[in-house]
Parts: C-alpha cells; sequence; structure tokens
C-alpha cells in the first residue's frame, strides 16, 4: 500500500518536473526569438485614402466598366489590367472584395495600396494586391 | 534521484523548444491568424534588397536554379551604385489561405541625384517570396 503511493507520488513529481519543463522550453525559446528584422530606414507618414482611388476601388467593387474608363488612359487600364492576375496567373473576373489598405505621398506623387480578394478565371479564390500612382489628382500608374 | 530530475526537466525543455519552434514555423508558413499585419519574411526580404544581400533574398525565395541565382547575383551587383535607399514604408498587407500579400513603398536616390517613390508589391506562399511586382 505504502509502495503504491510512493510509487505515485513519484509518478506526479516526474510528470511536474516535465510540464515545468516543457514550459521553460516555450520560455527560452521566446526569449531567444528575435522578431522580425529591424527597419533601418524611416517610413514615410501614411495618408488619408486619395479621391481618384477611392473612386477606382468603387467601380471595381461594384462591377462598372464605364466608370473605370473614364478614370484613367487606356495605357493606365492596361497596365491596371495586368496587375489584376491572380498568384496563379489567371485573370481575376469575379471581385468580391476590394480594400484600401494605406497610402504615402512624397513631392507630389501619392502611392496607395489595395487588396483584391475573389476568383479568378480558373474558379480558384485569390488575393491580388495593387499600388495605385496619383499625381496632380489622376491615376498615373499601376504597378 | 537529483540526476533523474534534471533529466526529466531537461528533456521537458528540449522538447518545449523544439515543440514552440515548429508551431511558430507551421503558423507563419500556413498563413494561419496572419489576415493582416505586416510578415516578417516580407520584411527580411526588403531590407536584404535594399541592403543587396543576394544570399539573404534567395534564401527567402523559392529554391532556384544556379543560372537565376547567377542572375540575381548579377543584378545586384548592378544596382549596388545605381540608387541609394532612401525609405522604406510598409503601406499594409493580406492574407488569403496560404498566399499573403505586402505591399510597400520604397524611396530612392538615383545615380542623378532624382528620387524617386515607387511601389513594390509582394506575393509570399509558405514563408517564401513567390512574385514581386
Amino acid at each position: 500500500m505504502n509502495e503504491t503511493r510512493a510509487n505515485e507520488t513519484r509518478a506526479v513529481f516526474v510528470l511536474t518536473l516535465f510540464v515545468f519543463g516543457l514550459m521553460s522550453g516555450v520560455v527560452v525559446n521566446r526569449l531567444l526569438d528575435t522578431g522580425p528584422r529591424a527597419n533601418p530606414y524611416p517610413s514615410l507618414d501614411k495618408v488619408e485614402e486619395p479621391q481618384p482611388s477611392a473612386q477606382l476601388a468603387g467601380a471595381l467593387l461594384s462591377n462598372d466598366p464605364k466608370a473605370l474608363a473614364g478614370l484613367m488612359d487606356s495605357d493606365t487600364l492596361t497596365s491596371l489590367r495586368d496587375a489584376l492576375m491572380s498568384p496563379m496567373g489567371a485573370p481575376l473576373v469575379d471581385i468580391r472584395n476590394v480594400r484600401f489598405i494605406g497610402a504615402t505621398t512624397k513631392s507630389g506623387k501619392t502611392l496607395a495600396g489595395y487588396i483584391i480578394n475573389g476568383k479568378d478565371a480558373q474558379g480558384s479564390d485569390a488575393i491580388i494586391g495593387f499600388v495605385l500612382d496619383i499625381e496632380h489628382g489622376q491615376i498615373v500608374g499601376v504597378n | 534521484m537529483i540526476r533523474t530530475a534534471i533529466g526529466v526537466v531537461s528533456v521537458g525543455m528540449v522538447l518545449g523548444y523544439l515543440l514552440t519552434q515548429l508551431a511558430v514555423t507551421v503558423v507563419s508558413d500556413q498563413g494561419w491568424f496572419a489576415s493582416s499585419g505586416e510578415q516578417p519574411q516580407a520584411r527580411a526580404y526588403m531590407v536584404a534588397l535594399l541592403q543587396r544581400e543576394s544570399e539573404n533574398v534567395a534564401a527567402l525565395r523559392p529554391q532556384q536554379d544556379i543560372v537565376s541565382q547567377a542572375m540575381a547575383q548579377q543584378a545586384a551587383q548592378q544596382s549596388t551604385q545605381a540608387a541609394k535607399p532612401l525609405s522604406l514604408t510598409y503601406l499594409g498587407g493580406a492574407s488569403q489561405g496560404v498566399f499573403s500579400v505586402q505591399i510597400y513603398a520604397v524611396e530612392v536616390r538615383a545615380s542623378d541625384g532624382t528620387q524617386q517613390l515607387f511601389p513594390l508589391a509582394l506575393t509570399l506562399l509558405g514563408g517564401k517570396v513567390v512574385g514581386t511586382r
């Protein structure tokens, strides 16, 4: 009887030590993790969503080619078409969501970033990021 | 008894460390819980790119053939005098499934003294940069 109790106590003790070691390993791992690499360069200030790019996002979301055509010239439209390719290389044919993620500006040039979720021509879910280049209130480029 | 205790704690620690590392790697590679926010791999890629660390850039890319690696090295060497990075701004990003898109704005001073601001959109898959635009 006493031997059984001693064995149980010993098992609980060993298990406690093991759990303590396990938790210590987790803590050590987190302490040694240096995190993401620091950005050695300064960052530009973020700005509000520019109106021309907001209009473009609205036109894409509402599937309005007429509005889209009025917002940019044919070269920029071609760039936009090229930008709306899924990571698998298929064009995005069903746009479900267009989300503004941030913009910054320098010397009269504003870059506005967007993320599009939808389905590509192969029927696969796709996520695409693109950036609009805005100068003097006009969309002059798409990346 | 003490030797056993030290052994059990040590085994637990090593296991805890390795399991945590495995969990962090899997969560990061699969894009779980990463619907928004800057991904460490994307930041590391951008910094390596701007600092012309071609080996670090290659490490964050999917495995490439030797000719592509040589071309990347050449491009990095040729761009050494071409432009000096002035700023690196994270605009934002999002994840869907295993894919993640991270967008940056980069400001450089070209060799002729002009300053340029241009965007770079990274597509990440499994912690590797599979596309830049």
